[in-house]
């Protein structure tokens, strides 16, 4: 095989809020154990670079009720990953967790330890919880709930934590020496306390578990805000992005770029991923079809008036769709008031009605088409330098994870953008990511 | 008698090097998985109950070993065992109600009902200082704290009733509103909303241990356990504090399972444990000051067994939790000779019954505390 740059994609399991393809009788089921595990395996099978999963804090609800038609309920992802590191050998495994409601100690012990038993195959996707789609009367408070606060961190103090809470962790992971047993046996002169005494943390270490297989856990994050950007550049290996406009992807991706090199790192650290549904089939018609059957099964009008709801605050039940959009109260107490007053804005500017509305909170169709277009769709933005490969979020399992494991990632490989084994040990070997020197290599090489 | 309505329960502590660290030899094997496996083969070779995985939140002052997060460790290490009940110590001190009782019912989720919970404290020096922009709460806290963490679990274990998914999708309903719960938990040191985000555990309730180990911030309490490990010096001392336990559980009405902590020292002699016992009693002395950590049994495993089977006489306990002198050796000895003897005896199953942790300890498994309780459903849309 030529040096020609190949692509990394992970496969996200949705589930919660997002989907409904639970409808279809041959989905599986998330209340099942073994799921996950055919999850995991399905992956591996396609030689994917990790699975990844998501993290709530909350049951989604609406005005304090719970609501039927949507999935909710998932289990705990650092429970999870290491009973399916049983069952494979290769795939990486992500777990997106909080840092805004755990104790930095307690992360680095479990990311690290998590790296042990999946000989390294850890990666942490650095979120601070806010509730993105959720509006005002689910939002960030209700997470503050499940834990004896009364409010949820601003969003700038949020991230200020977050990279003091990431900058302490690794130096956690990097209190023991990645030498300290020899032939087995511990040198506890090669263990190190850290010390650490910041604005939020006080923390003296060292850790309890020994430096992991990666050295770091491999670090995700999906910076969009200044801030998400800034956070991205400075501590993580993995970006995932929102991005469907190929310009718009590229731009970002130049924007990460400059940021690295300001924070004294080589634009070469990170491998960037937008977030994509794919849906493959032998025939275009029949990936197109099957798009469709989603789009009825995920969008019937007791669902559209249900998101509606949620995400404005206000009432819907009574609303016809098919009629102009009705004359919303922006400042009813529960109300998201910007949102509604942008949907009033353009639904008397366009005469829309409340059907027309509701498309914006959908989310975006899926790439749905033959393994050649979905293979040329992927090589067109890698060659064009938009991005390094994607985090596939399917719609369907098993259906979308097996097709593209079967139809699409041979296309992939005849083109020699895709691995044909994996190459690596540990996910970061995957990825084509350095394993991180130590700071106390560093000072050793430095002071020899 | 036959006492095989009731066979004694039987656990083991799976402890760093052992609980008479004498041998700190290679202690990187510690973090390797084959050590881990090997004494989980033991384990279920003797039909042990449950294995405890300790943990702590601190390295050990004198760096004798490095570990890896009971959590990850029983989780791992489900799919590759079948029977045995996997418990982890977690801390209740610096952690919240909402990620550990959702971890625990994952843990469960995994291992198919296996999981307990060893609940314990963060209090030592050296794990305060890991936490050192936090309070350190006085013993009597950490007991408090405890006791309430353990409530707030349970009712988040009990927010989602069993059969809360559905999947109907004649109705489009993947799950009954009505039966997911806001705990609305307002306490002295917690104020929980709830529903949890994760599915009731396959026991329902994670089973719960409290152990007499040395923390006076955990408290030995019936409304808290379902399983209370005892660190009695003497028969006479564990049937005195069991049948005080006892009443006071079935006065709270709740179900209570009692072991005594004892660490066998076995040798194919009287004469051979005794110099085996010796020797451990030296290599432990020179590390450490203070008697042994729990009740010694030294014999051959014919003579311990015996004397297990007066305490099973006397009605002291309900089984016992073996703290191995040295791992992984000494779980051996425990599981292909002394369980051996049990079983001749009549005091052990010669087979696993049951299949969740619940079922092994003859505990019922608890209906949802909100079962057919009123929720907030949102029925607006509902057709």
């Amino acid at each position: 095989m030529s040096s020609k740059k190949q692509l990394h994609i992970g496969i996200f399991l949705q589930g919660v809020g997002h989907s409904i393809a639970w409808r279809d009788p041959e989905h599986a089921k998330f209340t099942e154990f073994e799921t996950y595990v055919r999850f995991a395996q399905t992956a591996e099978r396609g030689l994917i670079d990790f699975i990844f999963f998501g993290e709530g804090l909350v049951v989604r609800e609406h005005r304090e009720k719970f609501f039927g038609p949507i999935v909710n309920g998932r289990p705990d992802t650092l429970a999870l990953l290491p009973a399916l590191a049983a069952y494979t050998k290769h795939v990486g495994l992500a777990a997106t967790i909080s840092s805004t409601y755990n104790e930095p100690y307690e992360l680095a012990r479990k990311f690290a330890s998590i790296d042990h038993v999946s000989n390294g195959r850890a990666a942490w996707n650095v979120v601070t919880s806010f509730s993105n789609s959720v509006a005002k009367d689910s939002g960030g408070d209700q997470i503050a709930f499940n834990f004896s606060k009364e409010k949820h961190l601003e969003h700038a103090t949020r991230y200020d934590r977050a990279r003091e809470v990431v900058a302490l962790i690794k130096e956690l992971w990097d209190s023991w020496e990645d030498d300290a047993f020899i032939d087995g046996e511990i040198q506890p002169e090669r263990i190190h306390p850290i010390n650490h005494e910041g604005k939020w943390f006080k923390v003296r270490g060292p850790l309890d578990v020994p430096r992991s297989p990666q050295g770091h856990p491999v670090i995700i994050q999906a910076g969009q805000s200044p801030d998400g950007r800034d956070l991205a550049a400075r501590i993580a290996d993995v970006v995932f992005s929102p991005h469907r406009n190929i310009d718009e992807a590229k731009a970002y991706y130049d924007d990460l770029r400059q940021r690295l090199i300001g924070h004294g790192r080589s634009p070469d650290e990170l491998r960037v991923l937008p977030g994509l549904a794919v849906i493959a089939a032998p025939t275009e018609v029949e990936a197109k079809e099957r798009a469709e059957y989603y789009n009825q099964l995920l969008y019937n009008d007791e669902i559209v008036r249900y998101l509606l709801g949620e995400q404005s605050g206000l009432d819907f039940s009574e609303v016809d769709l098919d009629a102009p959009l009705p004359e919303l109260d922006p400042n009813h107490p529960n109300a998201n008031k910007p949102l509604v007053e942008s949907w009033l804005t353009q639904a008397r500017a366009h005469k829309l009605t409340t059907r027309q509305i509701a498309e914006q909170i959908r989310p975006r169709q899926p790439l749905a088409g033959t393994p050649v277009q979905i293979a040329d769709h992927f090589q067109h933005w890698l060659e064009a330098g938009a991005s390094d490969g994607f985090l596939l979020t399917p719609i369907h399992f098993p259906h979308d994870v097996e097709a593209f494991v079967d139809l699409v990632v041979p296309e992939l490989q005849n083109r020699g953008l895709f691995r044909t084994e994996y190459s690596g040990s540990t996910l970061r070997e995957n990825l084509g990511l350095a394993r991180p020197v130590s700071a106390w290599q560093r000072s050793t090489v430095n002071g020899d | 008698m036959s006492s095989l309505d009731r066979p004694l329960i039987l656990s083991a502590a799976i402890t760093g090097f052992g609980y008479y660290t004498g041998d700190t030899h290679r202690a990187q094997r510690l973090i390797e998985l084959d050590h881990y496996r090997a004494l989980l083969r033991d384990a279920e070779a003797g039909l042990l109950n449950f294995v405890l995985f300790d943990d702590a939140r601190s390295l050990a002052p004198d760096r004798s070993f490095g570990r890896i997060d009971a959590l990850s460790l029983a989780s791992r290490l489900a799919p590759e065992s079948k029977h045995v009940g996997l418990a982890i110590s977690v801390p209740t001190t610096y952690s919240e109600p909402f990620h550990v009782s959702r971890e625990l019912a994952t843990l469960d989720f995994v291992s198919h009902g296996r999981a307990a919970w060893h609940v314990t404290t963060t209090y030592s020096s050296d794990e305060q200082a890991n936490y050192g922009h936090a309070p350190a709460p006085s013993e009597q806290d950490r007991r408090s704290i405890t006791s309430e963490f353990v409530e707030v679990s349970r009712k988040l274990w009990d927010s989602w009733e069993d059969d809360a998914v559905i999947t109907d999708a004649e109705r489009g309903l993947y799950l009954d509103p009505h039966k997911l719960h806001h705990i609305n938990h307002v306490g002295r040191h917690f104020k929980v909303r709830g529903p949890q985000i994760t599915y009731r555990p396959p026991q329902g309730h994670v089973v719960v241990i409290a152990s007499d180990h040395g923390d006076p911030g955990v408290p030995l309490d019936v409304q808290v356990a379902d399983v209370l490990i005892l660190r009695s010096r003497s028969l006479a001392e564990a049937k005195q504090a069991a049948a005080s336990y006892r009443s006071a559980a079935s006065a709270a009405g709740r179900e209570i399972r009692i072991l005594q902590s004892v660490i066998p020292i076995l040798g194919a002699s009287e004469e051979a444990a005794q110099r085996h016992a010796q020797e451990l009693e030296r290599s432990y002395s020179a590390r450490y000051s203070g008697p042994a950590p729990a009740l010694p049994l030294i014999g051959s495993p014919a003579q311990v067994a015996g004397e297990l089977a007066a305490w099973q006489r006397a009605q002291a306990v309900d089984g016992f939790h073996f703290l191995p002198a040295i791992l992984p050796d000494d779980l051996g000895q425990i599981a292909h000779e002394l369980v051996p003897e049990l079983q001749r005896l009549g005091l052990v199953l010669t087979a696993y019954r049951g299949t969740t942790l619940r079922d092994q300890l003859g505990l019922s498994r608890p209906i949802s505390q909100y079962q057919g309780a009123p929720s907030e459903a949102f029925t607006a849309y509902q057709r």
